[in-house]
């Protein structure tokens, strides 16, 4: 489960507070008491509610406003337009409207990274899936993991090609230290010492080196 | 031959299948938001390459009967290979739509094909990718690999063995949604034994895991639905017998019959069609298959008015079993 305000994994602590789940730091930031001070004074909890009800309803009434008035710059589309029909104008609304979007990946999809082939690059070929195969009813979609865990090494060849040109494509600015420490690896092990000094550069460049 | 012309692989459990993969194209708004000129540029240059790459390019003008204010804006186009199995519609929600459909199981050829087609259009226009989320599309549910596989099966055995909760939730598991083909909210339920399964995923896998865990769900529902129909009948052979001769002639002699109705028993056919040594009747699995396509194209038309027409129905279904005998 993620908290509904940063996004955050919440494992075991968390704040549910009118069936809205938040992390500890930020039911703390926008003033939602914790269970402990409810329960230690049960005569202060309409006072603590409602003191902690005002700064939850404050910083909705100070977004309605400014959430009401967002715009796309290129295509118009307002967030109102887009909370009613579910659908986009354009590239730049996914910058525009990114909070709302990654709020409802985050509840639609385990994950939110994308994890496919680059445009115009084939992924591998269907042809070595088994389809036969004797399972018994308890054993339905046991075979997915399996397959998942079995990677043959030519296969890890053309993923970490793929791979590596993904991270040549794209825009440097954008990769995390994580992807340009992966993008090093992987042109190093390419023998693409050109582009791993390229990354290397801009790791650097980032720490301050 | 077309596509729908074919039997298909195992269509006792598979009915279709069909994907469907969504990409725009870098520098036009999605269409929503398309004006007269974005739209026409975007068709003109998809139906180029279309019809530079053997496919058949279909453009339907707007009726000039329509009022300018019900008009749509633009054209219909579409394009598609000779057996219509394959193609893309243009500047619906996104700026293309491919898809791929196929009788029964084998979806392997038709991902295959879906895959090539939509890799020539990548390679031909710039399309709307970021590295992060993927390819861009209009619905952002959607975005990711862009691509939903939707495929009908016919579940009986599994509905009647009470097997269906455990798949359900290992379904999910896998990030992939096995629900009733046929919404009844408003009407009283009819057992349900056709199903539509679909990924649920497109962001965190890649597209040819997508397919590998469609090809290798697809061929574990059939075996686990076929051990089920066995079971069953072993178990319970008049019961299964009584309800398949009951069904045909409730279907054979009705005179009208709503629709969760007629799939229902329609289910019990299909169930006993291969166990029970019919010598009777003369219905085939074919027969069976094409008054359920029948009954989900009435569906998909009218899914909130499903059961009106029912005397229709009825004389549709019997003219096709005559037919059929």
């Amino acid at each position: 489960m993620r908290c509904e305000r940063c996004g955050k994994i919440i494992d075991k602590s968390y704040v549910n507070y009118n069936g809205r789940y938040f992390c500890p730091d930020c039911a703390k930031e926008i003033g939602i008491p914790d269970a402990a001070t409810l329960a230690s004074s049960a005569f202060r909890f309409l006072d603590d509610g409602l003191t902690s009800f005002f700064p939850l309803m404050r910083e909705q009434l100070e977004f309605s406003p400014t959430r009401s008035q967002i715009k796309c710059p290129k295509c118009g589309t307002t967030l109102k337009e887009f909370e009613s029909t579910g659908t986009l104008g354009c590239i730049e609304c996914y910058n525009t409207f990114n909070e709302s979007v990654m709020r409802l990946l985050m509840r639609l999809q385990a994950d939110n990274h994308y994890r496919g082939r680059t445009p115009g690059i084939a992924s591998e070929p269907l042809d070595d899936i088994k389809e036969t195969r004797e399972v018994d009813a308890t054993e339905i979609g046991s075979n997915i993991e399996t397959k998942e865990a079995e990677s043959a090494p030519s296969k890890e060849i053309v993923a970490d090609e793929n791979k590596l040109l993904k991270y040549s494509n794209a825009d440097i600015g954008m990769l995390t230290n994580e992807d340009l420490n992966e993008a090093i690896k992987l042109a190093v092990a390419n023998e693409d010492y050109l582009l791993a000094a390229k990354f290397r550069d801009e790791l650097r460049s980032r720490e301050g080196v | 031959m077309k596509w729908y012309e074919e039997n298909g692989e195992n269509s006792d459990v598979i009915l279709t299948s069909r994907v469907v993969v969504r990409r725009n194209i870098k520098g036009y708004s999605f269409p929503s938001k398309m004006d007269d000129n974005e739209r026409e540029t975007v068709q003109h240059l998809v139906t180029a390459k279309a019809e530079e790459l053997g496919y058949e390019v279909k453009i339907e003008e707007p009726s000039a009967n329509i009022p300018d204010a019900l008009k749509k804006r633009g054209s219909d186009a579409m394009f598609q290979s000779g057996d219509e199995a394959i193609g893309a519609m243009i500047n619906k929600i996104n700026h293309l739509t491919f898809y791929g459909n196929i009788r029964g199981s084998n979806v392997k050829d038709m991902f295959s094909r879906v895959e090539k087609m939509v890799i020539d259009f990548e390679r031909a226009f710039d399309m709307a990718y970021s590295e992060r989320l993927g390819f861009l599309t209009a619905e952002p549910q959607n975005v990711g690999s862009g691509i939903t596989v939707d495929i009908v099966v016919a579940i009986p055995g599994i509905v009647k063995s009470g097997t269906l909760p455990s798949l359900q939730k290992k379904l999910t598991v896998a990030e992939w949604r096995l629900k009733p083909y046929i919404n009844q909210s408003n009407s009283i339920k009819r057992p349900e034994t056709l199903y539509s399964l679909t990924n649920v995923a497109t962001l965190g896998i890649g597209e040819d895991k997508l397919y590998e865990r469609a090809i290798t769900i697809i061929g574990d529902i059939i075996r686990v639905e076929r051990m089920c129909r066995d079971a069953i009948y072993k178990k319970n052979k008049l019961v299964v017998e009584d309800q398949y001769y009951r069904a045909y002639g409730l279907l054979k002699f009705c005179r009208k019959i709503e629709l969760p109705e007629a799939l229902e028993v329609l289910g019990w056919i299909r169930f006993g069609l291969g166990l029970i040594d019919d010598k009777e009747t003369g219905i085939t699995l074919s027969v069976v298959n094409e008054i359920t396509e029948k009954l989900c194209k009435e569906y998909d038309l009218h899914p909130r008015s499903f059961n009106r027409h029912n005397e229709q129905r009825a004389a549709y279904i019997k003219e096709i079993l005559e037919r059929g005998e």
